[in-house]
């Protein structure tokens, strides 16, 4: 294990991404200790920030003659603990790698450098009419190859999907600092899906560098409505009744009680009411024609299943209104308390009041405070542990809750994450959900991506000797053979 | 190969996985000597496999058997492996859109249970209703539709794969959101039974679409209609597919001659009737023919059958707006065919269909083996379209075709990584080889 860089590796690296690419100064590598989820730190031994597709390579090579693990990183908003970095890892980051190096509105396409920011792609592209669909809540910061990374979804991939059916092709930097460039749009490449494969593959099989995505045309106008709840379940009943009705928004969210009050406490207040159990933003987007009567249905659904109030936007300001609860809701979580453990499970929709009633009673059980926001439509929920990391007493039964809430949502068909990916965090839930083949398949394919294990070693997989000593193995948690249906 | 695999096999699974000769002769294909088995079950085709692995015998999965000629094909394989007796739904949950069902469902047996729910599964490859789900997911076989619903990577949620030495993977889950772990899905669908045999999946449904209309727009020059096609395909509105055709065909008691374009609209009535006076303006040059939702699927499925009876199916892909410049490589290739080849003398004519958004010609031409110089022309045609950032892939053909053919070369880093691919999931290398790479 390498506890520094020696000099003349520094001097070659800063030849190679300049000067004010090297970052070796502890003080201003705290910054990488974590990434948007702060319980896991750790600081790397530096951090390189390349300009394009031949330094990320050329600083691989160089960096393999010392075999220094290798963590690509995006802006470092991710919530998994997917871009920490060991302390003898170098972090690849790419925010220099910025530059949109085209855009081609006839095939509706764009290409770009790995760094480029979320919201700055559809910006560019929109004065062709065409936006990139795509929406973390972290949209704004988060950028593109860390969305690759991760396979990124947001509130309104209910509708229009997540990353992956988006990006069409990649130009990648491997363990030994080739590169590969895979798919392309209008060339069906031969051979495996290795675009399809890549993406979510959380930095473990190389460095993203160059992007092409798919645009869609940014709709024509949209519907929200937010429906008010005096019970949890009651909302996740509407979400059920409105996909059952065969219409598909483009967002279903919900936020409860207290996700509400700590929104309506801070300086984000939206003006939901805060005795309400829950909030459920609906947004019906795409041509003018038929959305109100879209609209309508929906609220018909969330009348039915006990809605006692229901909002609807009639302007642009009213929409961001309705949706200013929902979108600052992480943040508003820490005026109430110092830390918040998020999860990120998803389940069968149709389980979703069922699963909301055991979340509340582990919550009551351990004597926490969860606080509940999800993509309601794809069943992806965000249950967040507010607690105090200081408070030993606390801490454990904050880990002990979160297992549990983790184990109720595999018991209900789901899985462990729905967007944020494994990362440090939940490794030590994937045999929860996959037999021990599936997971050695999986190592399998990473070694022939790194057989070196270079890239961002101890993410996503678990050693094959680490089992969760409070889990049943897979085949009793997930039961996989069920008795034929006549 | 030490043992047979008739003798092997038949102490190893139940009586029921195990063909009569004639019920087995449908799925031999190419290869005239090998063993069938219907496996009932995933343990059951691992239990195969395992056997198969270590006895060296190769292997050809497959599913109804009715895509014989997918190019993925083992060449004289020593054993069959159909999941024609894996077709049971495993679990349908309406509310959650999502289905979970053997692959040897047919697309026709999905889309008649779902539907009972208002529900569809918007694939729509030639011969989708007849063909299984494992076989339309193995071979990423995509329709029109995929301009508006993705391809099958897209509606894919779950699988669960035999590997080449038997290892059962369960890969994804059922829920239609899932980031856990590497996407092996996306590396199993597509992979043309080279990695594995699909035995289930759990697949994303949508809802059936309120109105379902077809307009038919004919009347004019291949060039005007492509202009059209293409206005159409960066049109602001949603069009579930696209296609222009250049196929003899009949609809409503004619025989209408010349290229025709075809637009898809799904949705609500309202949407479609707006969508519909959107794209009047691109479309009021034309002699456009309005087709509901029956008339519509007849046209279909005409043209499907016109494409599952061509001998040779040739897929060339460029980027969407070169469109026009696709067609004329299309013409180029089909030059070569003499007049007589050419005719419908035999019922089978040359002919052209492209998914107008995805740059997609699948060109359709009769094929006899004295016909020389094909095979040469394709790999003319090959290194050119990919010279200019496209493709070209024989998707149906004869043997003899195929190999005249070869296999497409790979960049040298995407070989590595599929060759060390390849090995990690069928060790024995008793899967087929050349799918991915034809």
């Amino acid at each position: 294990m390498v506890e520094s860089l020696p000099l003349q590796t520094i001097v070659d690296l800063r030849a190679i991404v300049g000067a004010d690419g090297v970052i070796t100064d502890p003080a201003r590598l705290l910054v990488y200790e974590s990434d948007g989820l702060t319980t896991y730190r750790r600081r790397p031994l530096a951090v390189v920030l390349p300009r394009s597709t031949d330094e990320v390579s050329r600083v691989v090579r160089r960096l393999g003659r010392e075999r220094v693990p290798l963590v690509p990183r995006g802006a470092g908003t991710g919530l998994s603990g997917g871009a920490l970095a060991d302390t003898d890892a170098v972090v690849i980051s790419t925010p220099r790698m910025n530059r949109i190096l085209e855009v081609d509105p006839a095939n509706r396409r764009a290409r770009i450098q790995a760094g480029v920011v979320n919201t700055q792609l559809s910006e560019a592209t929109r004065p062709f009419g065409l936006y990139y669909p795509p929406d973390p809540s972290s949209q704004t910061a988060c950028t593109i190859g860390g969305n690759v990374a991760e396979n990124s979804g947001g509130p309104h991939c209910l509708k229009y999907g997540v990353t992956c059916r988006y990006i069409t092709g990649l130009t990648v930097v491997l363990s030994d600092g080739s590169i590969a460039e895979f798919g392309g749009m209008g060339r069906e490449a031969p051979g495996f899906d290795l675009v399809g494969l890549f993406v979510g593959s959380e930095g473990c099989f190389g460095v993203a560098t160059e992007i092409e995505v798919s645009l869609s045309p940014i709709p024509e106008s949209a519907r929200t409505l937010l429906a008010i709840f005096d019970h949890l379940e009651d909302a996740g009943r509407a979400v059920t009744a409105i996909i059952a009705r065969g219409l598909l928004p483009a967002a279903l969210e919900i936020i409860d009680r207290e996700t509400i009050r700590a929104v309506e406490a801070s300086v984000y207040a939206a003006g939901y009411p805060t005795d309400a159990a829950a909030a459920l933003v609906a947004e019906f987007d795409g041509l003018e024609a038929g959305l109100d009567r879209e609209a309508m249905l929906a609220e018909e659904c969330c009348v039915a299943a006990g809605a006692r109030e229901i909002r609807r936007a009639t302007s642009e300001e009213d929409r961001a209104a309705l949706w200013k609860g929902r979108k600052k809701a992480f943040g508003a979580m820490g005026r109430i308390a110092p830390d918040l453990l998020v999860q990120d499970a998803t389940v069968p929709r149709t389980r979703l009041p069922e699963v909301l009633s055991a979340i509340s009673e582990i919550a009551s059980r351990y004597r926490l405070t969860v606080a509940n926001v999800f993509h309601a439509g794809d069943g992806n929920l965000h249950p967040n542990i507010l607690f105090d990391h200081r408070d030993d007493d606390e801490s454990r039964r904050v880990e002990q809750a979160s297992r549990e809430i983790m184990q109720a949502c595999i018991n209900a068909g789901g899985t462990i994450t729905g967007e944020h990916g494994v990362g440090v965090d939940k490794t030590k839930y994937m045999s929860l959900i996959y037999p021990p083949e599936t997971l050695e398949a999986m190592r399998a394919v990473r070694r022939v991506f790194d057989p070196v294990h270079r890239f961002n070693p101890g993410k996503v997989l678990p050693e094959p000797e680490e089992q969760d000593p409070g889990a049943p193995p897979a085949s009793e948690a997930v039961p996989r053979s069920r008795p034929e249906i006549p | 190969m030490s043992r047979h695999p008739d003798r092997v096999l038949r102490s190893l699974l139940p009586g029921s996985a195990l063909p009569g000769r004639e019920e087995a002769r449908q799925w031999l294909l190419g290869s005239p000597g090998a063993t069938v088995v219907c496996p009932g079950s995933a343990e059951e085709v691992a239990r195969t496999m395992a056997v198969a692995s270590e006895e060296g015998w190769r292997v050809q999965p497959l599913g109804a058997g009715t895509w014989p000629s997918h190019a993925g094909r083992q060449e004289a394989a020593d054993l069959v492996v159909s999941t024609v007796r894996i077709r049971g739904i495993v679990e349908y949950e309406p509310g959650d859109l999502t289905i979970t069902c053997g692959a040897g469902m047919t697309g026709g047996g999905l889309s008649e249970r779902v539907g009972r729910h208002r529900q569809w599964l918007p694939l729509d490859p030639a011969g989708w209703r007849a063909g299984t789900i494992g076989a339309t997911l193995a071979n990423a076989s995509t329709g029109s539709l995929r301009a508006g619903y993705g391809a099958p990577r897209d509606q894919v949620l779950g699988l669960t794969m035999v590997t080449g030495d038997g290892r059962v993977l369960e890969l994804g889950g059922r829920v239609v959101k899932n980031v856990a772990g590497f996407d092996l899905v996306r590396l199993a669908v597509g992979s043309a039974g080279t990695l594995g045999v699909v035995t289930s999946a759990t697949l994303r449904l949508h809802p059936m679409p309120e109105l379902d209309r077809t307009l038919l727009v004919r009347g004019l020059e291949r060039g005007e209609l492509v202009q059209m096609a293409r206005a159409l395909a960066v049109a602001p509105v949603p069009i579930a597919a696209l296609e222009l055709g250049g196929l003899t065909l009949a609809v409503g008691g004619e025989v209408p001659q010349g290229p025709f374009l075809m637009a898809r609209l799904c949705g609500a009535s309202e949407t479609v009737e707006a969508v519909e006076e959107l794209l009047r303006p691109i479309i009021q040059a034309g002699d456009t023919v309005r087709l509901e939702e029956e008339e519509a699927d007849e046209l279909r499925s005409l043209i499907e059958a016109q494409e599952a009876e061509s001998d040779v199916v040739v897929r060339l892909t460029l980027l969407p707006s070169r469109l026009g410049t696709l067609l004329e490589v299309a013409d180029g290739l089909e030059e070569e065919l003499s007049p007589a080849d050419r005719g419908t003398a035999d019922g089978k004519a040359a002919g052209w269909l492209a998914h107008v958004s995805w740059g997609i010609v699948r060109l359709l031409l009769p094929y006899t083996k004295g016909m020389g110089g094909l095979g040469a022309r394709l790999i003319e045609a090959r290194s050119w379209l990919e010279r200019e950032g496209g493709s070209l892939r024989l998707v149906q053909g004869s043997m003899d075709l195929a190999e005249e053919v070869g296999p497409r070369e790979l960049p040298e880093a995407a070989r590595e990584i599929s060759e060390g691919l390849k090995r990690e999931f069928d060790p024995a290398g008793i899967l087929p080889h050349g799918g991915p790479a034809l």
